[in-house]
């Protein structure tokens, strides 16, 4: 009888390629899991003037009569550290996430968020706003990132023609977002030459930093950032027949129009709520995506229901562990984490198109 | 097929190496820089140079001596005797500058006349502006037709050559300076104006009162504790280090650093969580916007952890003084404003230089 079943199972029979695939795809997802749960402990206590560690949150869980906790460490813990992290984890989510829909409307593997001038939209209001140019309501720097994000992709989407009711070609939507990222980009410049002082204050919030997350931040970021990435996956089933071209999506019953709209619209929030709350971080909706079907190539088919939450998790551990590594490079002193996520993401991406020219 | 993993492990390392080697190379270089000028009684830009004849120290200020002063500035015949349409393009060398009588024509003050500071603009009753002093017009300064432009080494010196052909000019160090820099550049702005003996004066008078406040502030509790500047926008917060203009001044005045250790940088962004770890007795916030990140922080329960909030020891200061105009000028009115923040009774009002200003 085992003989038997050996048989069946042999290297080359395929069940047991299903189950080595199984295995294989469990193995990836815990091992993601802990790669993302040491870097979250690490962002929780290391690298901090106060020796932290996961003990301080134990009072926590003890005193039941409401009183909050004395212990300094404790309240580092909670006020600081553990919205820190959560930051981390929801806007290494959203910009992987946007990243791949990025790269699934225009079919271009170098498209990332920036493209619809997400960033530099943010960029640009923050600036004039710091010169005092902005609009009056605009009292915060999240309000002025937020706006500028949504304005400005409204303004490439405009440009590439989504509004004239003919589809639209996706080199068109990139050539808008490098024409309207340039004319951005020229406003912030010339804005930041006028501030000054104040110049320095907006060059610290381009890097991109989020040493300065606070609790109020989270409830937006987190309802936002949940329903757009649960909207996400529930495209991906479509997602997965747009990857085989217009025509064979249209006779498929796809709604392109529809499915276009929806993934930019699901872009733009992911990106500009992320923008609004860590600045401008650069390169983690490039890399993930990548990174991500290079891995479910090994262990699994390429289907978005499984790349949507891989990017996720990816997203996360990249930001979490930028972060960690951002608070290393010059401690005590904090260095903005979107430095971390460009230096780790150029070599990433070098590798990236190496592999797949050669590949090609 | 071999040439796969090669080149795409080669390049991507070579890239990282790259990073390594550069980051390295600046970190070091920073250390170096660090440990040529730690202290306050440095003698200026090169004092890693050997210095040719000892320096005179005038109150515990290293001050330049003859021979330094013509190495730095050579060429004085270039420059008018008794020049009459003078430019600066930074507050500090405007402090300079009037402290001799001089009244400059035009002034860099990023188009914000309130940025100058009262002592100053009590003195200048007309003056053209030059525009902001990250981007000056060149076309403005040359209108003025002025005989001497004095530019900050750190804003203007890749317009150097431009200015040159205006008129003759001088870079000195300004921006990012510390204090005893801003006294030497002092004896170089008169030096080039070819009043050596005035400005020597000048000087002698600004150290004695400084000394008297020295003195006097050595008597109060800021004596036994720490006192941090810091300047809050709605970006963030920046400590001024020991390295900063305030944060020397300060160290002259013979008053500690909570960060005593960070002398790299001179501005540095901080966390509440590194302002915890900080932690001063006294904390001094110069604002840049209404709203700043620092009021959010008010509601933290973190916040009040804070030594300065527990003992209503934050205090608001102006930073046109304490970060704007570097001069002996706002030394003394940064050095009067301690004596008087050392003599304030717990629960008084926390806003300091616009009392000291009326």
């Amino acid at each position: 009888m085992i003989e038997f079943r050996m048989n069946r199972l042999s290297p080359l029979s395929p069940k047991y390629q299903t189950i080595k695939r199984h295995v294989l795809r469990a193995l990836l997802w815990c091992g993601l899991l802990v790669v993302l749960f040491i870097g979250c402990w690490q962002g929780l206590t290391a690298y901090s003037k106060f020796s932290l560690s996961l003990a301080d949150l134990i009072p926590l869980l003890t005193q039941h009569n409401g009183s909050y906790p004395a212990s300094i460490n404790t309240q580092l813990l909670i006020e600081i550290r553990m919205p820190r992290v959560l930051v981390a984890i929801l806007v290494g989510a959203n910009l992987a996430v946007a990243g791949l829909l990025m790269q699934v409307i225009t079919r271009n593997s170098l498209a990332s968020p920036a493209v619809l001038g997400i960033n530099s939209g943010a960029a640009c209001v923050v600036a004039l706003s710091s010169i005092g140019l902005g609009v009056a309501f605009l009292t915060s720097t999240f309000l002025q990132a937020m706006v500028g994000a949504v304005l400005s992709c409204a303004l490439v989407a405009g440009l590439a023609g989504y509004f004239s009711g003919r589809s639209v070609h996706p080199v068109r939507l990139i050539l808008s977002g490098v024409a309207i990222n340039a004319l951005l980009i020229g406003i912030t410049r010339a804005a930041l030459i006028t501030t000054d002082e104040q110049a320095y204050g907006v060059l610290y919030w381009l890097a991109g930093s989020i040493a300065n997350s606070r609790w109020e931040s989270i409830p937006v970021l987190a309802i936002t950032s949940i329903l757009a990435l649960g909207y996400g996956w529930w495209l991906s089933p479509k997602l997965n027949v747009l990857v085989l071209g217009d025509d064979v999506a249209s006779s498929l019953g796809v709604n392109l129009r529809a499915l276009q709209w929806s993934c930019g619209a699901l872009i733009t929030i992911l990106t500009a709520v992320s923008v609004a709350v860590a600045g401008p971080i650069a390169f983690v909706g490039l890399i993930i995506p990548h990174v991500a079907k290079r891995l479910l190539k090994q262990v699994s088919n390429m289907a978005y229901e499984q790349l949507l939450p891989l990017s996720v998790l990816l997203g996360s551990i990249l930001m979490v562990w930028a972060d960690v590594l951002s608070r290393a490079v010059a401690y005590p002193a904090e260095t903005p984490v979107g430095l971390l996520t460009a230096l780790i993401g150029t070599p990433v991406f070098i590798a990236l198109a190496c592999r797949r020219r050669l590949d090609g | 097929m071999n040439q796969r993993p090669r080149l795409s492990i080669i390049l991507p390392l070579f890239v990282i190496a790259l990073i390594i080697i550069g980051g390295g190379i600046f970190i070091v270089n920073q250390k170096n820089k660090a440990a040529a000028s730690p202290l306050s009684n440095s003698a200026g830009n090169d004092t890693s140079q050997t210095a040719i004849t000892k320096p005179s120290v005038n109150n515990g200020v290293r001050l330049l001596t003859d021979q330094q002063i013509k190495e730095r500035l050579p060429n004085l015949e270039k420059y008018s005797n008794n020049p009459k349409r003078i430019v600066v393009m930074e507050n500090s060398f405007l402090g300079d500058v009037l402290a001799l009588g001089l009244k400059p024509v035009g002034i860099a003050d990023d188009d914000k006349p309130d940025s100058i500071i009262t002592e100053f603009t009590q003195q200048i009753s007309d003056y053209t502006s030059i525009g902001s002093r990250y981007q000056p017009s060149l076309e403005a300064i040359a209108d003025l037709k002025p005989d001497l432009i004095i530019a900050d080494e750190e804003r203007h010196t890749v317009i150097a050559e431009e200015l040159s052909r205006i008129a003759p000019s001088v870079v000195l160090k300004s921006r990012g300076e510390s204090y005893v820099e801003n006294i030497q550049t002092a004896q170089l702005v008169g030096h080039i104006v070819h009043q050596d003996q005035k400005m020597s004066q000048v000087i002698n008078v600004h150290l004695q009162t400084m000394r008297g406040l020295r003195s006097q502030l050595a008597k109060t509790r800021l004596a036994s504790q720490n006192v941090q500047f810091a300047i809050v926008s709605d970006k963030g917060m920046w400590l001024h280090g020991p390295s900063s203009y305030a944060g020397s001044l300060l160290s002259y005045l013979n008053i500690q650093s909570p960060i005593p250790k960070q002398m790299d940088v001179a501005y540095i962004a901080t966390s509440l969580e590194q302002l915890l770890a900080a932690d001063p007795d006294w904390l001094l916030i110069g604002r840049y916007n209404d709203h700043t990140l620092y009021d959010e922080w008010k509601s933290s329960p973190l916040f009040n952890q804070l030594t300065a909030v527990k003992k209503n020891q934050v205090i608001e200061v102006d930073p046109t003084y304490w970060a704007l105009n570097r001069s002996m000028q706002s030394a003394e009115h940064m050095a009067t404003e301690l004596l008087q923040i050392a003599k304030r009774k717990g629960g008084e009002s926390a806003s300091m230089s616009s009392e000291l200003s009326n």
